[in-house]
């Protein structure tokens, strides 16, 4: 019996539906390991037993005792979200047969496997696709089996994870350990950027980074090794495994193979969505081989990657082989990887007394659980939250030694040669004055390439390496499954899709409008493609006029696009004055929003200080039996626990984030895990981060996308074929995340404004405040940069009454003049001290004088009474619950920022 | 070493070599503290200037193929610049100090390794903090006070005092070609502001013996000048300040170094007078300043060590180092006429842990890193400036006098 076929074993000790039958759940084990291959007359025999009691204590509660008894299913006994406040009453099944029946005819098999594959190679592909397909094949035919609990005294971990953690811990053999292994730099690295298809490439070569690493791992010791990120079903990671897994496995009845029938989209698979590190269950005596293989296996791929592109570039403009050595040496240079492995200390008491002198309130609560059992209950499993807590200090003690090489002494050629333009530090690769401008007007690369561009290796591997490696090696064509779009694009986008009824609305009052557009698109098709923008191939005519129109890249309508530093279309630009003159149409906004969206106190959630109490997790018997002795005792972490937190941000960032983005007219640029980084018009961007925090939650939000039974749990409103059918389990509703969203014109540098937006981020972070149910609650910040160099800065909480005021300010933008922000804020200005030695007299009363000065502002700058009403009714509601410092200030400041983001520069 | 204060008549301007240009995508990054090189060149340059020695165009090879514009002032040694606010010294914040809660926490080796990791070398130890630090922030520079607070093991307020505001700048791109306004071509720069009590601290010094280069000038012409500093060449004043860093020396066997200023060190991160393979550091006993009349090279075979140099060893070691990401920097050679080679420094801040044998290698280990600059390049110019304090074990013990010996034995 080989290590896959015991590890094998392992997932397949308890059946998947054990919860309904636990008399036959020995039987029903041995139908699914014949299934599986095994002959033997016993083979689990070959399944060590410890894993079994390490993952229990791990995720259970050690404490119960056999006769303790809770059926599952209905509203009286639902699955528990992990996270908290939520569960999902999962219907009663008929009867066990039905759900045993479904796992039969969905487990997998080596039948269809090539036979050429044979051994122990068989017997890993085997595993691996009972770990990969078997849980979601199943939930495709009956969603229940999604959810059949492990125990269904503590329902709130999924059996299959059960199982998976047992058939980790197997392939630890005697010894289990904890890698941990992190990647950087994540934000400087993103952020070296001059359009949003840099800002995805660097998120996405980190993520494909860390995949290879993981991978690099998974390969040695299984898939189910890895605690998080959340692997199955995870496109990148899929993608890995196609040719050497999913294409070798074939249908013949249809000609397809296993990759064809997962149906993972393009679109799906660049998407960055992997975190930047991860953690994995190994043996011990093979951590530190499998931490230097992870970390070897980033730097062989960047260093494939590298080569690659250097290759490409050198076919399209040749490279001298003297650059060679910089180019190299700046690639070795980067990434800094840094991992920590950490063997299980075997003793409980050992690590208990360890835990104590560090875990706080987590150390107590387990010696507390520890009382309540028989000591034979508790094994090493048990110090699941020690092992995490001390493998993940122990890393952030490993991070605090930046170590690095002084760089590069042997490149001679350094003194004289220009610096990277996004980054500013390293020497370029190639020649200022020749082979850049050459590359700049090669007509295959000067579309990559911009005015100025000058870069070193790491920017010109991010600049190329979507073409020169994902397309040309890896058949991944990224730029047309994204659709990369610019800053005008996404400014103008909605303008663009609005402009043909808002044309319908012209024609009716002006019949020369038809010509004039016509004459301005067809000016448009003859240049659109010399400058890289999309353009309609058919003759545009007034009958096709609309279909015409959405072919166009949005920025083609704005004049500011056909401006370069090189030169412009002065025909082109003619011909857009000359159009908006005489129909008199708006101008398409010239403002983008980037946002940065963050989940809060993850770090806290991962770290379990916010796991929810341990009896409120329990089933209503369970409760009953040891409620009162587990007072003030919050759920031990545990794997399981770290597998759903993680599977609940992958579904966000995977299925949710990215639609929402795009229904507001945006470009997700990054969704992994909690964070989201996206460009937006600027005009949706405010009401998109509140779509994407509904989401994170778990709550009623955009009904096409997706919808909601039970809060925490969310079912895709159009599944894809091979997308989840069932509900899928998210952060939900104790969580929440926070936003910063900075405004910028088209033009503003590109690496200012994510840097901003992530600097609002954190502002954001900084106004959460309490809630009446002891939960933090989320914010959002706003920095506008206008051009004239003005900054305008506001945030509040989600739930401070601040969002129903701007959404109505919004709305009723019509009925309210553009001077009310500016006159409103004239009035209070005054009333903020000059300097914060000035303070208020006793007796002031600064909500009285907003009430005065804004009455006096609504009826001077509002037309109608009854907006008036509902303004000043929201304004007290938001300023109600702000100290009257922030009251003056901030009152002033929603509306600057409304009307800016409704008018622009206008305003 | 005479003290100076610098005052700026305005904004002060300290880019990267990131383009300004509106379509660039960087924006401007001026607002950075100003290298201890710029300080040097500034100081020097206006030295050239007095003596009539900055003409363009005159240059001579030096040994090693360079350029070489000038003999005059070539023993200008600098330090600094650091914050001065009301005769207040402020240096930046050492890394070994976390936020936690209301207060700070310290890192602190430990004893062993647990588990495996990928630190650089195997004898470096991972720091651990007393307490589970947080998200918070500390700030950047503290003053002399909190920073001898912080040296002795203590942990001081640590409030954020505003020294200086970045200011956001429009600029207007101009055409070349017809001298006014670029359409479209707006760019942002960020200017470093300080506040009007806030002055630029730092000392200068010039060797005697190589008087005769200086064209008869003395570090004296440049008090009450105005000095070019940095780009787009804004001005400060020049005057001599009564301040000094006055640093206690700690009296400990485990020592601290703290940076206050950036280091460059032959092995990126790890200084070249410890060694790659044990930690040990390479110094030799009375490895102290160059003396007067003392030639570079005996210098560095006096504190080295080398044939004919036997003197006894610092016996001490490097146990851990808290250093972040390191500092890129360059700058423009007016030489070359190109940009000088990207250079990574150890970032201000960084905290080197040492265990000495005795105390009189601690002594002797205090002697050669306290008030010194012990970069591996441009000390002279005031890189890797560093201060000595002390550090405790897990338990708190400062490893002293006989307990301390005990521990070493």
């Amino acid at each position: 019996m080989n290590y896959w076929q015991r590890k094998l074993l392992a997932f397949l000790h308890d059946p998947p539906h054990k919860a309904l039958d636990i008399p036959g759940h020995e039987e029903n084990r041995m139908t699914f390991a014949r299934q599986a291959g095994f002959t033997e007359p016993n083979p689990f025999e070959w399944f060590d037993r410890p894993a079994d009691w390490w993952a229990s204590a791990a995720d259970r509660f050690p404490a119960f005792k056999s006769n303790l008894r809770s059926p599952f299913g209905g509203t009286e006994h639902p699955f528990k979200h992990p996270l908290g406040e939520a569960a999902l009453p999962v219907k009663e099944f008929p009867s066990p047969e039905l759900l045993g029946e479904a796992l039969q005819a969905t487990q997998p098999g080596t039948e269809r496997l090539q036979s050429d594959i044979t051994g122990e190679e068989r017997d890993r592909i085997n595993f691996f696709l009972h770990w990969r397909r078997w849980p979601v094949e199943t939930a495709q035919k009956e969603w229940r089996s999604a959810f059949q609990p492990a125990d269904t005294r503590l329902p709130d971990h999924p059996i299959w994870l059960h199982n998976s953690i047992t058939s980790a811990l197997q392939g630890c053999g005697e010894k289990p350990a904890l890698l941990l292994l992190q990647l950087g730099p994540v934000q400087d690295f993103i952020a070296q950027a001059r359009s949003t298809r840099d800002l995805w490439s660097g998120s996405y070569l980190l993520s494909w980074l860390i995949c290879h690493a993981i991978k690099a791992v998974t390969d040695r010791v299984g898939p189910d090794s890895v605690i998080f990120p959340f692997l199955r079903a995870q496109p990148l990671f899929d993608l890995l495994h196609r040719d050497e897994i999913y294409e070798k496995v074939r249908y013949t009845e249809n000609d397809e193979t296993m990759w064809d029938r997962l149906k993972v989209r393009p679109n799906e698979i660049v998407v960055p969505n992997m975190p930047n590190r991860f953690l994995a269950l190994v043996p011990a005596d093979e951590a530190e081989s499998l931490a230097k293989e992870a970390e070897s296996a980033i730097r062989k791929e960047l260093a494939n990657i590298a080569t690659a592109c250097w290759s490409w570039l050198d076919s399209k403009e040749s490279m001298n082989e003297s650059w060679r050595t910089r180019f190299d040496a700046q690639i070795k240079a980067f990434p800094q990887v840094t991992w920590q492995t950490l063997p299980w200390e075997a003793s409980v008491d050992k690590a208990l007394a360890d835990f104590g002198t560090f875990g706080g309130k987590a150390a107590s609560d387990l010696e507390k659980i520890k009382e309540l059992g028989s000591p034979f209950l508790f094994n090493a499993g048990f110090m699941w939250p020690h092992h995490f807590a001390q493998v993940d200090r122990l890393l952030a003690a490993r991070k605090n030694t930046r170590d690095f090489d002084a760089w590069m002494s042997e490149d001679t050629a350094k003194s004289g040669a220009s610096k990277d333009t996004l980054s500013g530090k390293e020497e370029i690769i190639g020649t200022a004055k020749d082979w850049w401008e050459r590359v700049r007007s090669n007509k295959d690369l000067k579309h990559l390439f911009r005015s100025g561009d000058m870069l070193g290796a790491i920017n010109l591997v991010k600049r190329t390496w979507h073409r020169a490696y994902l397309a040309e090696e890896k058949e991944l064509k990224a730029e047309s499954a994204l659709k990369f779009e610019s800053a005008p694009d996404i400014a103008a986008g909605c303008w663009r899709n609005e402009l043909p009824g808002k044309i319908a609305a012209a024609l009716r009052e002006d019949s020369r409008v038809p010509a004039e557009l016509e004459s301005l698109l067809k000016t448009l098709q003859a240049h659109a493609k010399d400058w890289g923008f999309g353009a309609p191939e058919e003759e545009i005519t007034l009958q096709n006029i609309d279909t015409s129109l959405t072919r166009f890249s949005p920025g083609v309508f704005l004049p500011s696009s056909w401006k370069e530093k090189d030169g412009e279309e002065k025909a082109v630009i003619d011909a857009l004055h000359t159009f908006y003159r005489a129909t008199k149409l708006p101008k398409p906004p010239t403002y983008v929003a980037v946002l940065a969206l963050d989940g809060d106190d993850m770090g806290r959630w991962l770290s379990g200080e916010k796991t929810p109490p341990l009896a409120e997790q329990f089933s209503k018997e369970a409760r009953e039996e040891f409620g009162a002795k587990l007072e003030g005792i919050r759920r031990p972490l545990s794997p399981s626990y770290h597998l759903q937190f993680s599977e609940a941000l992958a579904n966000f960032s995977l299925y949710l984030a990215g639609p929402i983005v795009e229904h507001f007219g945006g470009q997700l640029i990054y969704a992994g895990g909690d964070d989201v980084l996206a460009m937006l018009p600027a005009a949706q961007a405010l009401e998109c981060a509140q779509a994407l925090r509904r989401a994170f939650q778990g709550k009623e939000g955009l009904k096409d996308i997706y919808k909601v039974e039970n809060t925490g749990f969310v079912e895709l409103a159009r599944p894809k074929a091979e997308q989840p059918t069932w509900p899928l389990i998210v952060p939900g509703p104790r969580a929440d995340a926070s936003c910063g969203i900075a405004y910028g014109h088209i033009k503003s540098p590109l690496q200012g404004l994510v840097r901003a937006a992530r600097q609002a981020e954190k502002k954001a972070k900084d106004l959460r405040g309490e809630q009446s149910s002891g939960h933090r609650s989320g914010a959002f910040s706003l920095a506008l940069y206008k051009r004239s160099g003005e900054i305008v800065e506001w945030g509040a909480r989600w739930e401070g009454g601040a969002i129903d005021l701007f959404d109505y300010f919004i709305k009723e933008d019509e009925a309210i003049s553009g001077k009310f922000a500016y006159a409103l804020h004239d009035l209070l200005a005054p009333y903020n001290p000059a300097s914060a030695s000035i303070e208020d007299a006793p007796d002031f009363d600064a909500k009285a004088v907003i009430d005065l000065e804004l009455a006096r502002v609504l009826d001077r700058q509002v037309g109608k009474k009854d907006v008036r009403a509902e303004l000043a009714k929201r304004a007290n509601a938001y300023i109600e619950k702000l100290s009257d410092k922030h009251a003056l200030t901030d009152l002033p400041l929603l509306f600057r920022a409304a009307t800016f983001i409704l008018r622009g520069e206008r305003a | 070493m005479n003290n100076y204060e610098l005052h700026p008549l305005d904004t002060l301007f300290f880019r990267d070599a990131r383009p300004m240009t509106a379509d660039a995508g960087s924006g401007g990054h001026g607002a950075n503290w100003p290298l201890p090189t710029v300080i040097h060149e500034a100081m020097r340059a206006r030295l050239l200037g007095i003596a009539g020695e900055n003409r363009s165009g005159k240059t001579r090879r030096g040994h090693n193929g360079k350029n070489i514009m000038t003999e005059a002032f070539r023993s200008l040694r600098t330090i600094g610049a650091l914050p001065c606010k009301k005769n207040t010294l402020y240096f930046p914040r050492p890394l070994d100090v976390l936020p936690s809660g209301e207060k700070a926490t310290f890192l602190r080796p430990r004893a062993n390794n647990t588990g495996s990791n990928n630190l650089p070398v195997k004898w470096l130890r991972v720091m651990m903090p007393d307490a589970r630090p947080d998200k918070g922030t500390l700030p950047e520079w503290i003053s002399r006070d909190a920073f001898v607070s912080l040296l002795q093991g203590e942990i001081p307020s640590l409030a954020e005092e505003k020294l200086f505001e970045k200011e956001h700048r429009i600029g207007i791109g101009i055409d070349p070609d017809s001298g006014s306004a670029a359409e479209g071509m707006l760019y942002t720069a960020e200017h470093l502001r300080l506040h009007d009590d806030v002055s630029l601290w730092c000392q200068a010094s010039l060797s005697e013996i190589r008087a005769d280069e200086n064209r008869g000038q003395t570090l004296g012409a440049l008090e009450n000048q105005l000095v070019a500093l940095g780009g787009e060449s804004r001005l400060v004043r020049v005057q001599s300040s009564s301040v000094t860093p006055n640093i206690p020396p700690p009296r400990t066997r485990r020592i601290k170094w703290v940076l206050a200023t950036h280091a460059v060190f032959r092995g990126g991160w790890r200084p070249n007078w410890i060694d790659e393979k044990d930690g040990k550091v390479l110094f030799k006993q009375g490895a102290e300043a160059r003396k007067q009349g003392e030639s570079r090279k005996d210098w560095r075979m006096r504190i080295r060590g080398g044939e004919g140099n036997e003197a006894p060893s610092i016996q001490a070691r490097l146990v851990a180092a808290a250093i972040s990401k390191p500092i890129h920097f360059s700058g423009w050679d007016i030489g070359e006429e190109g940009a000088k080679p990207t250079i990574l420094a150890a970032p201000a801040g960084s905290v080197y842990f040492f265990e000495a044998d005795t105390d009189e290698d601690a002594e002797a280990l205090i002697n050669a890193l306290h008030g010194r600059t012990r970069s591996d390049f441009f000390g002279e110019k005031g890189m890797g400036l560093g201060f000595c304090g002390t550090w405790t074990d897990v338990a708190g013990r400062p490893m002293t006098g006989e307990q301390g010996m005990k521990e070493a034995n």
